[in-house]
């Protein structure tokens, strides 16, 4: 009984231990910066609580998504747009190659001014892609009005902008693939046609190289006779001038 | 000896015909097509419509709707129905083709040429008769449409439309089968992005929004004509309610 129990509760232990292993395992997802305070650079703190969380929720959940770190930089007066650019630049490594995008916002009384910037994009065929699409964006997202506006519009925008970005280099591959398939398929049979013309050049070719080899041979193989000449002589004398030869029969 | 002279003649006659069969055109499949719905003749679609102009643009509506002062500027609310026709013959276009009328405030405002054909939505222009002279029309129709919706199309697909003296018309699709409510109704739609591009500066005119739903199409838009770097006219169109024509 004791033995039992004792087995029991090692089990019991085996299975807390694994859950807890399991819960703790790092997750694929990098959420290192999601950690790093530079995700959301506010110096001159712009930014309400609520719309600190608020942020943090829609970055995890684009990190998540697309795979794409999105940072948000915020200046007034007292900063630039090129301190909060060098801040978030600073804050990723050379050898990082994951794709990052800052959404910079000047904070102003009367206006808000937004630009985008982003590193290590996906690799698409039209090499402005990325760049129009971004801009597209940030007109979509400076055409708002209020601080709580822009940051909404800009979490649906750069989302629906992440979804495509991230979706098209694996439908361009796709396409590539298929067209190469395509390319393959059509020379395939481009080949096939040319060995059936050839092959229906060539085949009565051998054809009649055979028959005549054939007719050529069997001529050949007929047996010829030379006839068997005799000389006699000629009035008597055996090697004149001119001679008679007369075949026996 | 009979072999040899065989075999030949019966690898031609096996290799012709194959020949012969890849040269000869390929036989014509006839595709019954099925018929459209979506553009049926009575199906009408009625959308609840928010237009907000910045506060220092200088707008005359043309309707009889009186706005309302916010911080975005000023929001008219009005309604917007949108009637099939049905098929109608358009001369340009040699064809019969699906017209809707527009009808702001039950006012008839202007009539669309669209079409749901294998699978796509196509847009073919716009136009409305003139009032001195009923005959007359005053608008534009495209032979080559503009394809609004494609059902085929995956997240991550664009399209783009282009003429001469317009702006480029790119399209991308941006979610599909995603669920969307509006008005207290949940559709499953696709949505897609529409950038209207000055070919000269590449600079965004007019960005649109619009999430079809099969079977019903355009659910909600959302139209940003930009008059400025931060200011743009908004349009938002939300569908109330839609009703097919009664058979």
């Amino acid at each position: 009984m004791r033995y039992l129990f004792s087995i029991l509760i090692t089990v019991l232990l085996v299975f807390q231990a694994s859950a807890q292993q399991q819960e703790e395992a790092p997750k694929d997802l990098p959420e290192k910066f999601l950690l790093e305070q530079n995700a959301i650079i506010d110096p001159q703190n712009i930014l309400s609580p609520e719309q600190v969380v608020l942020i943090r929720k829609e970055q995890k959940l684009l990190l998540e998504n697309h795979r794409c770190m999105v940072s948000y930089g915020f200046y007034g007066i007292h900063h630039s747009q090129m301190e909060i650019r060098r801040t978030w630049t600073a804050s990723i490594p050379a050898t990082d190659q994951q794709f990052h995008i800052l959404i910079n916002i000047g904070s102003f009384l009367k206006n808000h001014n937004i630009d985008i910037q982003f590193k290590n994009p996906p690799l698409l065929d039209d090499i402005n892609e990325v760049e129009n699409i971004l801009a597209s964006a940030t007109q979509n997202i400076q055409s708002e009005r209020g601080l709580d506006a822009i940051l909404e519009a800009s979490f649906v925008s750069i989302n629906d902008e992440l979804a495509y970005l991230s979706t098209r280099p694996l439908l361009e591959k796709d396409q590539s693939d298929l067209e190469e398939t395509k390319k393959n398929a059509a020379f395939k049979a481009y080949i096939i046609k040319l060995v059936k013309i050839a092959l229906c050049i060539i085949v009565p070719l051998i054809a009649l190289f055979i028959i005549w080899n054939i007719y050529s041979n069997s001529r050949n193989k007929k047996p010829y006779y030379f006839p068997e000449t005799k000389t006699i002589t000629r009035l008597g004398a055996p090697h004149g001038a001119s001679s008679i030869t007369q075949q026996n029969r | 000896m009979k072999a040899i002279f065989t075999t030949p003649l019966i690898l031609a006659s096996l290799l012709l015909p194959s020949l012969a069969q890849t040269a000869a055109p390929e036989a014509d499949t006839v595709v019954e097509k099925k018929a459209e719905v979506l553009l049926a003749k009575g199906n009408s679609w009625t959308y609840d419509v928010t237009l907000t102009i910045p506060k220092d643009l200088d707008f005359k509506p043309e309707f009889d709707v009186p706005g309302e002062i916010t911080p975005r500027g000023m929001v008219y609310k009005f309604s917007e129905k949108q009637v099939s026709n049905g098929p109608q013959p358009i001369e340009s276009l040699k064809a019969d083709v699906p017209v809707i009328d527009i009808f702001i405030e039950n006012k008839l405002k202007k009539k669309q040429v669209l079409n749901y054909t294998n699978d796509q939505l196509h847009y073919h222009g716009t136009f409305m008769n003139n009032a001195e002279d009923p005959t007359k029309k005053v608008g534009f129709i495209t032979i080559v449409p503009i394809v609004l919706y494609n059902k085929v199309a995956k997240i991550g697909d664009k399209w783009s439309w282009t003429t001469e003296k317009m702006p480029r018309f790119e399209f991308r699709v941006v979610s599909k089968n995603t669920k969307i409510e509006i008005l207290g109704k949940t559709y499953i739609t696709d949505k897609i992005r529409m950038d209207r591009i000055d070919k000269t500066t590449s600079n965004t005119l007019v960005s649109k929004e619009y999430w079809f739903a099969e079977g019903i199409g355009i659910v909600k838009e959302q139209e940003k004509k930009y008059i400025s770097r931060d200011q743009a006219i908004v349009k938002t169109l939300e569908l109330k309610e839609f009703k097919k024509a009664i058979k």
